[in-house]
């Protein structure tokens, strides 16, 4: 998923963004990326979250 | 743009033309301040007064010399130089804001003796990204949604611009859309 390109970030400011999902098979999954970065670079800043999806 | 400027000024009393010389490239700017003497006749009572421009914060002077916050100066007495000789003192500076940087020296001696030279640097700044992701929920059952919040911090000294977040979902997982999108300026759009 891309998001839309964010024209200005000022110094010391933020921009949030919330991807929701949902969980369909049991195990720990890593939400690989995301990555955020200026269009024209080519080395963004990536971090990883693991969620664990448990069934019965 | 917090890097150190390092300003070596020159004083030199001895033949040669009255003026101030070009500044030099490079981190260490030179300010030459040349006075025109004859062989035979010392320059005294050389003092040399280097002022700051606003954008430049004092921190370390060689040789004694005196910094005055009120007046943005930092004052040195040389004393008496003979003919041909030179005094070479240096400071250093913390740029504190972008954009151009005047430094200027000024040597004066007794006799009404003047001259002045100045550095000019430009400043820049610097952008950096600091990413935070969390998820709401954690563990999360089969068929349950959980939210991950993605926070982009532009942690430097320059706007960023043109900024883009790619996020890949995984295969176990489904993508239940965009939630929600926030920026400094409160601005809402989605994802595709």
């Amino acid at each position: 998923m891309i998001f839309e390109p964010l024209a200005k970030l000022a110094p010391r400011a933020d921009a949030i963004y919330r991807v929701t999902v949902r969980g369909i098979t049991p195990g720990d999954v890593a939400l690989p990326g995301p990555a955020a970065g200026r269009r024209d670079l080519l080395s963004p800043v990536v971090r990883e979250e693991s969620t664990k999806v448990y069934g019965d | 743009m917090a890097r150190l400027e390092k300003f070596e000024v020159c004083a030199a009393a001895g033949p040669g033309h009255y003026g101030a010389q070009a500044p030099l490239p490079g981190p260490a700017r030179n300010l030459h301040a040349q006075d025109h003497q004859s062989r035979q006749c010392p320059a005294s009572n050389v003092s040399i007064i280097h002022l700051l421009p606003e954008g430049s914060k004092f921190h370390t002077a060689s040789n004694g010399g005196r910094h005055d916050l009120t007046t943005r100066t930092v004052t040195w007495f040389v004393g008496d130089l003979a003919p041909a000789r030179a005094a070479r003192l240096s400071l250093e500076a913390v740029p504190t804001s972008v954009g151009e940087q005047r430094h200027r020296a000024t040597a004066t001696a007794a006799r009404g003796l003047k001259t002045e030279a100045e550095a000019v640097t430009h400043v820049e700044g610097l952008s950096a990204l600091l990413m935070d992701v969390v998820d709401t929920d954690d563990p999360v059952e089969i068929g349950a949604d959980t939210t991950y919040e993605i926070r982009v911090i532009n942690s430097g000294s320059k706007m960023e611009t043109n900024l883009e977040l790619v996020c890949t979902v995984p295969d176990k997982m489904e993508l239940r859309g965009p939630s929600a999108w926030r920026a400094a300026a409160s601005a809402s759009r989605a994802g595709r």
